[in-house]
């Protein structure tokens, strides 16, 4: 039995569900300011009503956007030391082009100088940095820093350095985050730097979440493992997930196409999540989620973090519409609550939602709506911004499509009946399945292990099919830890880099395997 | 007639750059958070155009190497000025202006990185009007621009090759010192007087990828953008672009090759293209374009585009499920003849074809 | 997925009997039986039959010990069901009892057939959904594909007015994409009012209806649809349609090519800012005057003009004031009937007439006479034009759009120009700049050029060398643009090579390099360029040299005047200056 929740940004999801899919229980919660008291009354409800002791639940699955919030509201944030590890100091700034916002967390600026050659040996002899690392010692105190970054240059290729300062550091102040560059991306300095220093800023946020839903759960007398879903879709544990603030923050999405998938009983599937704000199309092939490759950005800043491959309409239910030169126009702001302020259910402005009700009033059954609401409205406005909204929908979903065949569409999402019946005809399958609403809390459900290893080596006496063998070795080992069936682990991907311009041979390796829990 | 660029525009040069390498040239991020971080807000660059050239001795500058170890080991941010101090010092001249070797990628940008820090101008020009791998495949190189002497600065050690013999061998010097010294590099060489470089160097790509980057930020539909980009090119030494497919990236294959990564994917037309099917292949840049036949091969440029903004893909981004748009673009003439076409042309890459100069939907017309 | 749903009928089997001491076991004609013989006789004859059969002790029952298989068999006790499929026997439902319980089995098994039988006929009806579901796939498959493959413009749609289907050539006519209109409503494509009529026909027939064919704006095309209901039990459910246009061809061919802004080269801040202020007022219907030297473009921005304008979609009518005698010019503008003068046997519309609605541009305006100044100045004012030997008068909408080369001001100030015309012309005057001002574009012009020679004259791309480059750089370029083009144009036709040498240039410019070679001051080109013009009366000569030898028709002068590397207009301009005749 699992208990799957989904943080929202209206709303709180809790569902139980048993280990082959079928649903027992469901409850909503508005979601709260601190997130923690909406988790803990929607979690309990739906306990409750499955009748279900806590002690038969295996596990706990969490996806929310709370650390992606964290970074559009930026407030309490983490103040940050930035430790750069380069040969020479460079004239390059941190954080070029980041909002002032975010900038202003970033308090001090080390340059300490790299001591290794480029192929990792490291002269010992040599010890310049000692007065520069007493000084941060002194400073973290002194300007109150709350987080520690450290980024060294060939750090993927060589992690040694990045460790040996992590070490002192925690010597001293063995409760301050250390967020080390290698752990956080590969090659490519200012990308792996913004990305580092992104997940250093978030370190406070997340502990204090972490730590209050382990004492939540505690609370709920459940003790079983607490799992967090991250960008790929995969799971990591609350524990570790306080680390690593930045590989959470797109974990809604793949959540939504996952629970898709298993709603509809369909691996392979183009996935519609039509939420309030946006709406979300993706694909899950044999059921995984497809995620991007190479470099992605958040606000614009550059990093190499993995996020799901998503195409996603700058609007949703909620958006307001106007008219603006004769032209129904849908903006990118939001109706706060769609059932407070929309014209269906009595409030003023005139929200997507809206359009398709005075066209479609059955589209959703709730006996709250009035119909009246909508006489100021002209239906052929509605028609117009209805027939916007299909065809950016529509255009999306033939861009995902593989030629050779034609994937089922499935729509999910607070939104979806709004949509149901209204794309195709009938010669495309479009499903709509019975728990779309809670797709995210039931993906989260049965998101899968990951073990990913993105590294440099130096073929030094050893072959590349070794390096590759080795890494793999890794990588299963780590997923039967965290506690994957042993027959489910497979590799999903591996992919090499080799180096030019290098004397010797230099590889970096990305192999990536996959598992079930157990 | 002059020019002057702000630091405002950076980013904007940064995006035509890209655009402008055909998948290769190097990723221009290095270079552009450098000179975001080195100029003021006050600060200008001067741009002299092909008609402001004279008496003063013009230096080409870039970088050569690992693209990918250069923005790891990221620089100091002073090796350009130090290459061209040494430069200046063999020499025995002082540099009047810079130009850049290949209007591409991240060597578009690191003669402003110089010219910032010695006040000095830049040509609206380059030696190769997009990006090619070697230092040797240069329109300076043709017209018997001397590549040395040529200095080479790293974070911490330099090299001047004097007097080589020609532009293959000091190019092969180079890479020799470049590969002992960390993968990457700064050079300074490819030197001359402004009236030579005046009839040597491929002219205006400089406000080319100004006006591409312009077009590429602006805040409109892909249609529009595209709309634009083709009065952009169809204004310049290039040609009419013509867009050859929409579609999804299937089937990547990519390796590496004695140091050049190598591959090709398919394209599976959609919507207007629906039922097309066409074949890319990239060996450094994007290189052919085959449909059964070849379609258009390098020199002539050839574009890979995100459909939906059209932001240009670099050949390591291409991956499959991408939905893009194929532009094939003219090259300027200066590229497609015989001396230049065995430089770059289709079987330097490897291609078992003849060049055939890609005409696109010509709207060639003259006047009368 | 024949293996999945296996698992699934099995487990669903079992089910059936969880409560007796038995097993359930289905077995799938076409597929591996495990624990199971393949050559079972008793299978063998119930897939024949269709009949129930019971093997209450293999050693009594006759069909099992003739089997050849009886030693390997493990089966001692079994009932069999068939599973049937459309009639035909698909496979078999086996009951087997679990360990030491063989005996209930023997005694039991007429409880077991009431439970045995419903279990194959759920097992029959699950496999023929699977089978209805497969082929149900197929057929979406091959429809789906049919709409892509075919290139008939048909669409299939509900009785709701659904688009459930359109073929992409249909799209293609709609200028719509089949994302976009699948889905959608009958009335994207055609009226309300004809798909109302249309919804309502019962039988196979033919109507007349418009098709909308414009993306932003409902334009429509009127169509012939070919219309097939299809019905199920008596009823509409949907309908087949094919929708043939009617008008073949639009009068696109008709329109011929104009210059667009697009088409002037250039990046210079000279004819960019230029440029700029022509595309401000071309909206308007203001009254342009065009200044420039020859060989600027002066019809180019005549034409970019009017493309740019809400005229576009009319025609634009161009006239060379200097090129057509006084004596025929005035019918040529304003038409004349039958009859107002020797030989004009017809009434025939003049120029303005023919740009009613558009544009008329009026070139050399400077070489109008005195008296077909006075006409013009009414035609502006008025707005009316008045065919000669007419007394009637028609109302013309034309912008006019007027260029010359020539100072006005000096000629209103001599009296050959009319102050009041003038003024009523020269609303917004636009002075395009002449190349040498702008000589950074001269890379893109030539480069243009170029490349469309080479593709007219089927010539290999070709580069400049570093001296025709440094000449063409800095020549005076007296007639502008054109001489550019005639300079390449010249030596696209004579290089053989790759690289264009000063030998391919015209004579007169090579030279003038060759003159200049031993001295190093390029400036002094300049000068001797501006010097070149020959005198009055060597020009006279020279012109009336060429005309004897190409001729003075219309051909043989636009020969002399490339020769000359003049427009046709400064021949004839010069040539009744010079009172050529």
């Amino acid at each position: 039995m699992k208990l799957g929740i989904d943080v929202g940004g209206t709303n709180t999801d809790a569902v139980v569900i048993t280990n082959d899919g079928k649903l027992l229980s469901w409850s909503k919660h508005l979601t709260t300011k601190d997130i923690i008291t909406g988790i803990k009354l929607a979690a309990n409800e739906a306990l409750q009503e499955a009748n279900i002791p806590p002690e038969k639940i295996e596990g706990v699955f969490l996806g929310t956007t709370h650390v992606l919030n964290a970074l559009y509201y930026p407030n309490n944030l983490a103040k940050t030391a930035l430790i750069r590890m380069t040969k020479i100091p460079s004239l390059i700034g941190p954080a070029i082009q980041w909002p002032s916002n975010l900038k202003k967390y970033i308090g001090k600026v080390y340059d300490f100088k790299s001591l290794c050659d480029y192929k990792g040996n490291k002269d010992d002899s040599l010890n310049p940095n000692s007065g520069q690392i007493n000084k941060l010692l002194s400073d973290i105190e002194k300007y109150s820093i709350e987080s520690i970054c450290i980024v060294g240059a060939y750090s993927p290729l060589y992690e040694t350095e990045e460790r040996e300062i992590r070490k002192i550091i925690k010597e001293h102040y063995p409760e301050i985050p250390v967020t080390m560059s290698h752990e956080i991306g590969s090659t490519g300095f200012i990308e792996r730097e913004n990305a580092a220093l992104l997940n250093a800023i978030l370190s406070k946020v997340i502990r204090q979440a972490m730590t209050d839903l382990s004492k939540i759960f505690k609370n709920l007398s459940l003790n079983c493992p607490y799992w967090l879903t991250q960008n790929d879709g995969s799971l990591m544990e609350i524990h570790e997930a306080s680390e690593y603030p930045i590989l959470t923050i797109g974990s809604g999405v793949s959540n939504s196409i996952r629970g898709a998938s298993i709603l509809s009983g369909l691996k392979s599937c183009i996935v519609v999540d039509a939420g309030g704000s946006t709406i979300d199309i993706g694909k899950i092939i044999n059921g995984q989620p497809e995620v991007s490759v190479g470099s992605s950005s958040i606000f614009d800043i550059q990093v190499n973090v993995r996020v799901p491959q998503i195409h996603s309409l700058p609007y949703g239910g909620g958006s307001l519409i106007t008219i603006e030169n004769e032209l129904a126009e849908i903006k990118e702001t939001i109706a706060n609550d769609i059932e407070q302020q929309g014209m269906a259910w009595g409030g003023h402005t005139w929200t997507l939602t809206d359009s398709f009700l005075k066209l479609f009033p059955d589209s959703f059954q709730d006996e709250t709506l009035q119909q009246k609401g909508l006489d100021l409205l002209s239906k052929e406005d509605c028609r117009k911004v209805i027939q916007m909204v299909t065809k950016n929908i529509k255009e999306s979903i033939s861009r995902l499509q593989p030629s050779v065949e034609d994937l089922p569409v499935i729509l999910v999402g607070g939104g979806s009946p709004l949509l149901a019946n209204r794309l195709f005809g009938r010669y495309k399958k479009v499903l709509h399945p019975a728990g779309y609403h809670i797709c995210n809390a039931v993906g989260a459900c049965f998101a899968p292990l990951s073990a990913e290893i993105d590294k440099v080596f130096w073929l030094n006496g050893i072959t590349k099919q070794e390096v590759i063998d080795r890494a793999k070795e890794q990588l299963f080992q780590q997923l039967l830890q965290k506690g994957a069936k042993k027959e489910s682990i497979e590799l999903v991907s591996l992919e090499e880099f080799p180096f030019d311009y290098l004397e010797g041979e230099v590889l970096r390796v990305r192999v990536k395997a996959l598992g079930e829990l157990a | 007639m002059s020019w002057q660029i702000r630091k405002n525009d950076i980013p904007i040069l940064a995006l035509g750059a890209k655009l402008l390498s055909c998948g290769g040239g190097g990723d221009t991020k290095t270079a552009e958070s450098l000179l975001m971080s080195i100029m003021r807000e006050d600060d200008v660059i001067a741009v002299k155009s092909i008609t402001d050239l004279g008496d003063e001795w013009v230096a080409a500058a870039g970088i050569m190497g690992s693209i990918v170890l250069f923005n790891e080991d990221i620089p100091s941010g002073r090796e350009g000025i130090r290459a061209l101090r040494l430069y200046e010092s063999v020499i025995s001249k002082n540099v009047g202006a810079l130009i850049s070797i290949e209007m591409g990628g991240v060597n578009s940008l690191i003669p402003l990185v110089i010219a910032i820090q010695a006040n000095l101008p830049v040509i609206d020009g380059d030696g190769m009007g997009r990006a090619f791998p070697e230092l040797f495949m240069t329109a300076f190189h043709l017209s018997e621009i001397p590549l040395s002497p040529m200095v080479l600065q790293t974070h911490d050690t330099n090299r001047v090759i004097y007097d080589a013999e020609n532009a293959h061998y000091t190019a092969e010097m180079a890479k020799v010192f470049t590969v002992k010294n960390r993968g990457h590099a700064h050079l300074v060489g490819y030197g001359a007087k402004g009236q030579k470089m005046k009839t040597s160097m491929i002219p205006g790509t400089l406000n080319l990828i100004f006006r591409l980057g312009n077009v590429l930020k602006s805040e409109t539909s892909a249609g529009v953008k595209m709309d634009h980009m083709i009065h952009v090119f169809e204004n310049s030494i290039y040609g009419k672009p013509q867009q050859i497919i929409s579609g999804v990236v299937t089937e990547v294959r990519r390796w590496f090759e004695k140091g050049s990564l190598v591959g090709k994917f398919i394209v599976e037309g959609r919507s207007a293209f629906s039922d097309q099917r066409i074949e890319i292949e990239f060996k450094n840049e994007f290189i052919s374009i085959k449909n059964g036949q070849y379609i258009c091969t390098a020199p002539d440029l050839i574009l890979v585009l995100n459909e939906e903004n059209l932001i240009p893909y670099n050949v390591s981004e291409v991956q499959s499920g991408l939905f893009i748009t194929i532009v094939a673009v003219p090259a300027p003439n200066i590229l497609r003849t015989k001396d230049m076409l065995e430089l770059v042309g289709p079987n330097s890459y490897g291609l078992a074809c003849s060049y055939k100069p890609f005409q696109g939907d010509s709207g060639y017309e003259t006047w009368n | 997925m024949l293996e999945e749903l296996l698992t699934e009928m099995k487990s669903g089997a079992a089910k059936f009997f969880q409560s007796y001491p038995v097993k359930a076991d289905v077995l799938l004609t076409g597929m591996e039986w495990k624990n199971f013989h393949q050559n079972c006789q008793i299978a063998s004859k119930i897939r024949k039959t269709g009949i129930n059969a019971l093997v209450k002790q293999k050693s009594d029952h006759s069909t099992c010990m003739s089997c050849s298989a009886k030693v390997h068999c493990a089966i001692e006790t079994a009932a069999f069901s068939p599973i049937f499929i459309k009639k035909r026997v698909a496979g078999i439902i086996l009951i087997t009892p679990i360990k030491e319980q063989s005996e209930w089995l023997q005694n039991n098994l007429d409880i077991l057939e009431l439970q045995l039988d419903l279990c194959s006929e759920w097992a029959g009806a699950k496999l023929e959904n699977h089978e209805m579901k497969k082929e149900n796939n197929q057929f979406l498959r091959e429809i789906n594909g049919m709409f892509h493959f075919i290139h008939e413009p048909i669409l299939i749609a509900g009785r709701d007015g659904t688009i459930h289907n359109i073929s992409n050539r249909l799209c293609s006519m709609l200028n719509k994409t089949q994302a976009e209109l699948i889905g959608e409503h009958m009335t994207e494509v055609i009226s309300v009012p004809d798909w109302l009529k249309m919804a309502k026909i019962a039988n196979q027939q033919e109507m007349k209806v418009s098709l909308h064919t414009s993306k932003t704006v409902r334009k429509s095309e009127p169509c012939l649809a070919r219309l097939k209901p299809i019905l199920s039990a008596g009823q509409i459910e949907s309908f087949l349609i094919q929708l043939n246009p009617i008008l073949k061809s639009m009068k696109k061919e008709d329109k011929r090519f104009l210059y667009s802004f697009h088409d002037v080269k250039g990046t210079s801040e000279a004819i960019q800012r230029v440029v700029e202020i022509a595309k401000r007022v071309a909206p308007s219907d203001s009254s342009v005057l065009l200044r420039g030297e020859s060989g600027t473009g002066k019809e180019v921005f005549a034409q970019s003009i009017h493309q740019a304008s809400n005229r576009k979609d009319g025609p634009f009518i161009a006239i060379n004031c200097a090129a057509i005698p006084e004596s025929l010019l005035e019918s040529e503008l304003f038409g004349h009937v039958k009859g107002a003068f020797t030989g004009s046997n017809a009434d025939k519309p003049g120029r303005f007439e023919m740009a009613n609605g558009g544009t008329i541009f009026l070139d050399e305006i400077g070489d109008l006479s005195l008296h077909l100044q006075a006409k013009l100045l009414r035609v502006v004012q008025e707005r009316k034009i008045e065919r000669v030997g007419d007394t009637k008068t028609t109302p013309i909408n034309v912008r006019i759009i007027t260029a010359t080369h020539r100072n006005l001001e000096e000629l209103v100030s001599e009296g050959q120009f009319r102050e009041d015309l003038y003024y009523r012309l020269n609303v917004i005057p636009i002075t395009i700049p002449p190349l040498r001002e702008r000589k950074e574009d001269i890379p893109i012009l030539v480069e243009y050029f170029l490349k469309s020679f080479s593709q007219k004259l089927f010539r290999s791309p070709k580069r400049l060398s570093k001296d025709v480059n440094e000449i063409l750089l800095h020549y005076h370029w007296a007639g502008n643009i054109r001489e550019l083009q005639n300079v390449v144009h010249h030596f696209m036709q004579l290089e053989i090579g790759d690289l264009v040498t000063i030998k391919s240039l015209p004579v007169y410019l090579s030279d003038l390099y060759k003159s200049q070679v031993n001295k190093k001051a390029l400036q002094q080109i300049q000068a001797v360029t501006s010097g070149r013009r020959k005198k009055h009366s060597d020009e006279k000569e020279q012109i009336l040299k060429l005309l004897d030898q190409f001729g003075r028709d219309t051909t043989g002068k636009k020969k002399v005047a490339e020769q000359l590397n003049i427009s046709l207009p400064t021949l004839y301009r010069r040539i009744s200056k010079m009172k050529i005749k």
